[in-house]
């Protein structure tokens, strides 16, 4: 063990590897921080989509493209009747209620909103409550939809209301809301109102309403065509490409070795077998395999970690490895070793393995971004695991959107860094620790 | 007689099989070839012999580590069977095994401490306050002092003399009763030899252990043995006290040997050293009749070259060579029929 604390010790002397291991503790720390922040399950949930995201816009920016534009986009704005006044009674008809819901908010962006979207709910003893919706605008027009019944929930469009729909009969509808008359793409900035009118018929009814303006740009990576916020695949996608990499190298490196560390100790025809299955499986090329199980049997990531793992006993490094071996088997603390009755399996452990081991290190750390990119590529290519937010499945989906084409250029971009500071990392820390370990790289 | 005996080597033939694709077997290097001796209790006896004439192999195979092809050992009135672990392990725990690399013997990933732990971890002591207590008292007995300084030092952080030391402590940690020396100083500076062959010959006289002291060095046999066995070609070609080998070599083969000592006297200067000429015989394809036979200058034609000689006694008691020029009238000659 001290020896490995002196070796990591010299790390200090590579800049390259210090800002490799800083990168791999950011990775790392941000693992433990989104793993516990956002469990697996909310994770999964999350990503499945659906009604959790119908308040985030769609194939939004990414709030960092704001600061290299010369305009201020629009952001998202909520307003929630419940953090403001909320319902207030003003006539009391005999059974009958007037209320009102104002929704004011100061709206000071260059860009139009995304979108605009009035959620209603109400709770109701007997009939269910009416409303009508009016747009206030800071210069004092007022668009006035058509009265409706709220019913339970109801999601309020502009853009359906036949009212406000007349009032803009060449205009988007949300420009009409937002702009100057006359004045096209100018977004008028001042204080809006949203004024909700109507009826209830019991005293005890509620009515609640939310108003949603969709933002051009939206959370620290974008959202993705079905409103998901990526942040959620960038950050889970952190733990799992490690995890994977990190279990793939394991499970291929650490196997190899002590294959080979077994057949050059037995000799003979163990050898010969290790070897042999060696070759045979050097023809076998990994994708297609990959591409078939995916295709016939599982996408899960732990079907494909296996196979991962299975492909890589046997590979080409067994023989790198036996190299190394052979020479260390006739090493005279071996012989010793032997005669004073250690068993096969400890030297091999005890004796065998840990001469040989400082050439592991650098090798099992570089080989872990080789397994992180097999992963992401498999995900790209739609074999990765359909329900786990990954790099991979990102980037997939941002093909099979055309998100270049569309200009939705943060959805490859983002995904696409972190694995390349990913494979970064690791090859900086790998390659110093080559250096260390390996003498004979090792500068004057 | 067999509590007398510590070890007793009957026969041992140690051959090695070349061969071809694996299976074809095209002929037997054979390192030892027809071996017998015994030590005796507490008794140190020296091997020498040229490089590459099996005295190693002599060495690993009484060590365990080859299995031989014919012949047995006999180890404190035991008979070793190879195939027999449990009997191994005990025999393997009885025996202590000194390298001629001091550095290479030592794995170089391990502290002194875990060193000398091993043999005791694998046989057994599974105390560790007492193995510690007995690798205390090895290494204060080797001069490994202070102990804890070195406990938790690595192999390359000593001097040679220091890990030839640590080699010998380790083999001496089981408190075995045959020591196996393998050149044990060859690899040394000249001053640590003379050092660490009066260490080995301390604890040997302390311990009352048997000692194989292997070397091609005649000049340190003197040191600690009694007895001198020559080996040449896979055979024990002459085997004296030390004492009247040195003074009156019998074997053609022990007399170049002798000559070939270099001593650091100034009269040498002049005097012409005599090495027979040739090279050391294969031992894939012995020569037929004495393994000398090619390089000696006394050779009878049609015996030297045709009959393997047997061991005749000459000069003082306990001296046999296997020579025949040492052959009394009537002996030995088998009847050609």
């Amino acid at each position: 063990m001290r020896f490995f604390k002196r070796r990591l010790n010299e790390l200090k002397q590579y800049p390259s590897a210090i800002v490799g291991i800083i990168l791999i503790s950011i990775f790392i720390l941000t693992s433990i921080i989104t793993v516990i922040n956002i469990p697996y399950d909310e994770a999964i949930r999350l990503w499945r989509g659906g009604r959790v995201w119908e308040k985030t816009p769609a194939n939004a920016r990414p709030v960092w493209v704001d600061w290299f534009t010369s305009d201020d986009k629009s952001r998202t704005l909520n307003i929630d009747s419940t953090e403001k006044e909320g319902m207030q009674i003003v006539e009391d008809l005999n059974g009958l209620q007037r209320f009102e819901i104002e929704l004011p908010f100061d709206y000071q962006f260059d860009g139009f909103p995304k979108e605009i979207n009035i959620f209603m709910e109400s709770e109701f003893v007997n009939n269910s409550p009416s409303a009508s919706i009016t747009w206030i605008t800071p210069d004092g027009r007022e668009f006035q939809s058509r009265e409706f019944s709220v019913g339970q929930s109801r999601n309020f469009r502009f853009e359906r209301d036949d009212n406000v729909r007349r009032a803009f009969p060449d205009q988007i509808v949300r420009q009409g809301l937002f702009g100057i008359p006359d004045q096209e793409q100018q977004v008028n900035k001042g204080e809006y109102k949203i004024l909700i009118s109507g009826y209830t018929f019991n005293e005890e009814d509620i009515v609640e309403a939310e108003a949603v303006l969709y933002g051009e740009v939206h959370g620290i990576a974008g959202t993705d065509h079905r409103r998901r916020e990526l942040i959620v695949s960038l950050l889970w996608g952190i733990p799992i490409a490690l995890m994977f990499g990190v279990l793939a190298a394991i499970g291929a490196t650490v196997s190899t070795f002590i294959v080979a560390a077994i057949g050059v100790w037995y000799g003979g025809k163990v050898d010969s077998l290790v070897q042999r299955l060696t070759e045979i499986n050097l023809v076998i090329p990994l994708l297609p395999i990959l591409v078939m199980v995916g295709m016939f049997f599982s996408r899960s990531l732990w079907v494909i970690l296996v196979v991962v793992i299975l492909k890589g006993v046997f590979s080409s490094a067994v023989k790198t490895y036996r190299a190394m071996f052979l020479q260390a088997r006739n090493a005279d603390f071996i012989e010793a070793a032997e005669a004073y009755g250690a068993s096969n399996i400890r030297v091999i452990f005890f004796y065998l393995i840990p001469k040989i081991i400082p050439t592991l290190v650098p090798t099992f750390i570089t080989a872990i971004p080789v397994y992180v990119f097999l992963e992401a590529s498999l995900a790209m290519l739609g074999l990765g695991d359909p329900v786990l937010p990954t790099w991979g499945k990102m980037m997939n989906d941002a093909l099979n959107q055309g998100a270049l084409y569309m200009g939705h250029f943060y959805w490859v971009l983002q995904p696409a860094v972190l694995l390349m500071l990913t494979g970064l990392s690791f090859a900086m820390t790998g390659y110093a620790l080559d250096r260390i370990f390996n003498p004979r790289l090792r500068r004057l | 007689m067999a509590a007398k005996n510590l070890l007793e080597i009957e026969n041992l033939h140690t051959w090695f099989e070349l061969k071809k694709y694996g299976f074809v077997t095209v002929g037997n290097v054979r390192a030892v070839d027809n071996v017998s001796f015994t030590i005796e209790k507490g008794e140190a006896i020296s091997l020498v012999g040229e490089s590459g004439c099996g005295k190693s192999s002599l060495a690993k195979t009484i060590l365990g580590l080859y299995n031989p092809r014919e012949g047995h050992i006999n180890f404190a009135g035991t008979v070793l069977d190879s195939s027999d672990e449990e009997q191994m392990d005990w025999y393997r725990a009885k025996v202590g095994y000194v390298q001629q690399d001091p550095y290479g013997a030592l794995p170089p990933f391990m502290t002194l401490k875990k060193i000398l732990e091993e043999p005791m971890k694998i046989n057994g002591i599974k105390d560790s306050e007492e193995r510690i207590q007995r690798i205390k008292e090895t290494m204060e007995e080797l001069k490994l002092t202070p102990v804890d300084d070195f406990l938790s030092k690595f192999p390359h952080m000593l001097s040679g003399g220091q890990q030839q030391r640590t080699v010998i402590a380790r083999a001496l940690v089981l408190d075995p009763d045959l020591l196996i020396a393998d050149e044990p100083v060859s690899m040394l500076d000249a001053s640590v030899r003379i050092e660490i062959l009066e260490l080995l010959q301390k604890i040997q006289h302390e311990r009352d252990l048997s000692v194989m002291y292997i070397t091609h060095d005649l000049s340190t046999v003197r040191y600690f043995s009694k007895r001198i066995m020559v080996m040449y070609g896979g055979k024990i070609v002459e085997r004296s006290p030390v004492g009247d080998l040195l003074d009156n070599p019998a074997h053609p083969y022990s007399i170049a040997l002798l000559h070939a000592i270099s001593e650091p006297d100034a009269e040498n200067v002049d005097t012409y050293k005599e090495v027979p000429s040739g090279e050391p015989p294969s031992l894939l394809n012995p020569p037929e009749g004495c393994r000398f036979h090619p390089r000696c200058k006394y050779k009878i034609d049609g015996l030297c070259d045709e009959e393997i000689p047997p061991d005749f006694g000459c000069g003082m008691e306990g001296h046999q060579v296997a020579c025949w020029l040492y052959r009394q009238e009537g002996e030995g000659i088998p009847d050609d029929s």
